[in-house]
């Protein structure tokens, strides 16, 4: 196999099942919703971040600081992603956050593209999420002989970012957190 | 949507996807079962429009919340805190700054005071169940920089666990996280450093408390 995932946190699924269940409901345990698929979550990709003043070097990759897994959760599609991270290492994870919405069908979108372009490769790939929260850029990541990326955000404009591999990725990136850094710079030199 | 093998075996989560029409509710009060929840009616976060106007956008989140029509465009708020022309493109070097959010939100009106710490709990869910709009600068580890971010619902469930709802306007979609991890790494990447509260009933023109010359700021 061409793309792998790292091993799950032990109890990671426990501390995800609790959360989801108060968070997006109904928890029915009764008869089925006709046409409803059941709610579960793929395996957890683990999830890096990276600070603003790393993301300006063109090997911030290598800054990339693992905070936790990410999980895809689905139905009929995809729903939401949900993170878990360990507050102490060793120790059971504890449920992070959930996002509804597009962050959610973009994930699922690069997956699916990920699997299509790499699963065959000979060259092997483990499945990682990259984050810059202070820019804001989410990408999933294919770590491997070389990086691959699919960016599904980058900047404030989400709606003109079409999920798909980004050769450029690494490029925009530090062109992001270098103007971000500059304006700090001069913002901080200037009477406001 | 098909999961490829890497992400296999799937594990099943209680409930049951209720497809299209659960997404239909993300702006809406979080579903719970047997615990608190309470939302603020109505309240959109808005994405920002450049890459350092949160401050714009949770300030003209808040003025469409609150009905404050005159600023509820991001360009209309960002003119008159840089005071330039911030709508004409040309300018984006010129407003696309940080600024703080006591100004901007001064001038809709409804800045009641900022609170340079976090809050407990139960403060967020007074505000809330007033039907109080409530912003949070969120200070990046290890960084220099920040981020306004606004509360837009609470729930706690069975085992007592407490959950805010959270208008990013970097995020789209609403990001659900535990008061605990909100508090100290919201996004695994944050701590909560100081909070803003609003007035339902807006202040007379001229009134507005004006924010001071070293208020935080945050892109």
């Amino acid at each position: 196999m061409a793309i792998t995932t790292s091993k799950p946190p032990v109890g990671g699924n426990t501390a995800l099942t609790a959360a989801v269940e108060h968070l997006m409901g109904p928890t029915d345990s009764g008869a089925p919703v006709a046409g409803a698929n059941p709610r579960e979550a793929a395996q957890p990709v683990p999830l890096f971040s990276v600070r603003l003043e790393n993301a300006a070097d063109d090997q911030f990759m290598y800054h990339a600081q693992p905070t936790g897994w990410r999980y895809l959760i689905f139905g009929n599609g995809p729903l939401a992603i949900a993170d878990v991270r360990e507050k102490v290492r060793g120790a059971p994870p504890v449920f992070s956050q959930l996002i509804r919405g597009a962050l959610a069908e973009r994930m699922a979108q690069a997956v699916e593209l990920a699997a299509h372009e790499y699963q065959d490769a000979s060259e092997s790939y483990e499945a990682r999420v990259l984050e810059v929260p202070a820019l804001p850029v989410v990408a999933f990541w294919l770590h491997g002989v070389r990086d691959v990326f699919y960016p599904l955000l980058l900047g404030p404009d989400v709606a003109k970012l079409k999920v798909q591999e980004d050769t450029s990725f690494v490029a925009k990136v530090t062109a992001l957190a270098k103007v971000r850094l500059e304006r700090q710079q001069i913002d901080r030199l200037q009477p406001r | 949507m098909s999961i490829p093998s890497f992400m296999l075996p799937t594990v099943p989560l209680a409930g049951r996807s209720s497809g299209p029409g659960f997404l239909s509710k993300a702006a809406g009060p979080p579903p719970v079962g047997g615990g608190r929840a309470r939302s603020l009616n109505r309240f959109v976060m808005q994405m920002q429009l450049h890459d350092n106007w949160c401050w714009a956008a949770v300030t003209a989140s808040i003025a469409q919340f609150y009905r404050a029509q005159s600023w509820t465009v991001q360009c209309v708020v960002a003119a008159a805190e840089k005071n330039t022309q911030c709508c004409d493109p040309v300018n984006v070097t010129a407003c696309d700054r940080p600024a703080p959010l006591d100004t901007p939100l001064g001038r809709t009106g409804h800045f009641s005071q900022r609170v340079d710490s976090s809050e407990e709990f139960s403060t967020v869910v007074a505000e809330i169940d007033a039907q109080r709009a409530f912003a949070c600068r969120i200070e990046w580890h290890q960084s220099s920089d920040a981020h306004f971010v606004a509360v837009a619902g609470y729930s706690v469930d069975d085992s007592g666990t407490e959950y805010l709802e959270i208008g990013d306007p970097l995020i789209p979609g609403t990001v659900h996280t535990t008061y605990a991890e909100f508090s100290s790494n919201y996004r695994q990447a944050g701590a909560w450093a100081n909070s803003y509260f609003t007035l339902s009933s807006p202040l007379p023109a001229g009134g507005a408390p004006a924010g001071d010359a070293l208020a935080p700021v945050a892109p």
